[in-house]
């Protein structure tokens, strides 16, 4: 328990260094243009809510779904089902992403602006965005899929990425322009505070239980696919649309 | 009242699928126990607490402020004088560097490489590597933005970039690297740059909202580079001094 404490107070002093930047930042620009601040009550409980909760996500992310996630991975190696696992981070990735707050707020957007310029009509709002949610998660579960096997091939992850704009390149110019526009933030949007740690987790786990891996060298790498994976399938998706 | 526990609510919602995709495989799949249920039982605790804070402080303090200033800066692109233009990328640069530091998966990734390298990845230095590229990379997608050029070829020519440097790059580097984009840009810094990209792109010559996409992905190729960058650094720097 003291150590739990102690720990936790640890994680606030690096909080509290962490959000300083952003603090002068803001603060400072909002001073420049002359814009009438909140009240310094208010700014200080603001950063005192942060730096609590910073520090908070920080430590529970390290309590649970790292450990979660690497010991998953080492489960699955030492019972020899890698079929499971690659079923796994499918269903993971695609449910994570498509319960994913953030991303349903940007898809609606995305509808909503698309429909104000008149690249898609009133009574496709609904289809578009869901359309567009369910391409991303798609692109991010089979992403971690490709990121798995990755790892247990030993392919290079650069050349990897490398190889994936040749499809992409021939999709960009064959899809309407406007999904070329927002392809490529689909991934990142989609990829919130819980789901990152878990695939990164996942990654260093598989790689850590398999003998002639490194879970340093190998096991990264995993959600850096989500930067191409998912404008893959969204440019699909846009090619029949 | 209410509101926080809407935020509660949402964030609950936001883990559910993640805990329950867990739960089946390890129960049903590999029929194993859960390791230290206790640790768990006490982290989820502390993990839907701060996330319900760091929401709430967010979209309390923090978002509203950046909103303010960006549409204040943003403004008055329509006659754009080379200091306005000076103040909106500095404006950029800087908060995407600030994002990228108060960025909780960032500061819990940096701990775990730091653990697995047995100290040999400097937190700090990793850390500041990283925002580095973000503040960089946020102001190149703003450039390209208002340059209007189309993405493509700039991420083509970004990924050909990254290519080339990680032959150069120590390999315990280079997969980390390519991940720091993706691991950075998240609840803090996403939001924040997307209402700049907005306000810059609705403010253009013939501009719409749709001119905003984009702005991330060119800015999660900027850590790749910064953080090859910056072991290259220390690896020559090591050679040096031997």
């Amino acid at each position: 328990m003291w150590r739990l404490i102690l720990d936790l107070l640890q994680a606030m002093r690096e909080s509290t260094l962490t959000i300083v930047p952003l603090a002068v930042v803001l603060l400072g620009f909002a001073w420049l243009l002359g814009t009438a601040l909140p009240a310094f009550s208010e700014l200080l409980l603001g950063a005192v809510v942060l730096v609590v909760g910073l520090a908070l996500v920080v430590k529970g992310l390290e309590l649970t779904l790292f450990p979660l996630a690497e010991g998953i991975a080492y489960d699955f190696v030492s019972k020899g089902s890698l079929y499971w696992l690659l079923l796994f981070v499918f269903t993971l990735g695609f449910g994570a992403t498509i319960a994913e707050p953030a991303l349903a707020a940007v898809a609606v957007q995305v509808a909503q602006t698309a429909l104000a310029e008149g690249q898609i009509l009133a009574g496709e709002v609904s289809s578009f965005s869901w359309g567009l949610r369910l391409a991303t998660a798609l692109g991010i579960a089979l992403g971690g899929m490709l990121g798995i096997i990755r790892i247990l091939r030993g392919w290079p992850l650069p050349l990897l990425l490398l190889l994936l704009l040749l499809p992409l390149s021939a999709l960009v110019m064959l899809a309407p322009p406007l999904f070329s526009k927002l392809a490529f933030d689909m991934g990142i949007s989609a990829m919130s505070t819980l789901a990152v740690p878990v695939i990164v987790a996942l990654g260093i786990g598989l790689a850590g239980s398999l003998a002639q891996r490194s879970p340093l060298v190998d096991g990264f790498g995993m959600v850096s696919l989500a930067l191409l994976l998912p404008p893959l399938c969204v440019l699909l998706w846009g090619c029949f649309w | 009242m209410v509101k926080a526990g809407k935020i509660l609510l949402s964030v609950v919602g936001d883990l559910l699928p993640i805990v329950v995709v867990l739960a089946i495989f390890q129960g049903l799949v590999l029929r194993r126990p859960v390791r230290r249920p206790m640790q768990i039982a006490i982290g989820l605790i502390l993990l839907i607490a701060g996330l319900a804070l760091v929401l709430h402080g967010l979209e309390n303090t923090v978002f509203p402020l950046g909103r303010v200033v960006a549409e204040g800066l943003a403004a008055g692109l329509g006659e754009a004088t080379p200091g306005r233009v000076f103040w909106l990328y500095l404006f950029i640069g800087a908060l995407g560097f600030a994002a990228a530091l108060a960025e909780p998966v960032l500061t819990a990734v940096v701990h775990r490489a730091t653990q697995l390298s047995s100290g040999a990845i400097r937190p700090w230095g990793l850390r500041l590597a990283v925002a580095t590229g973000i503040g960089l990379g946020a102001c190149l997608g703003l450039l390209r933005m208002m340059l209007d050029w189309p993405l493509f070829p700039v991420l083509l020519v970004l990924f050909v970039v990254l290519y080339l440097q990680a032959q150069v790059t120590p390999r315990m580097i280079v997969n980390l690297a390519l991940d720091a984009g993706v691991v950075t840009i998240s609840t803090v810094t996403a939001p924040l740059l997307v209402a700049v990209g907005i306000g810059v792109a609705t403010q253009l010559d013939g501009g719409s909202a749709t001119d905003g996409f984009g702005l991330l992905a060119v800015t999660a190729a900027g850590p790749a580079v910064t953080v090859m960058g910056y072991a290259q650094l220390a690896a020559w720097r090591g050679q040096y001094s031997r």
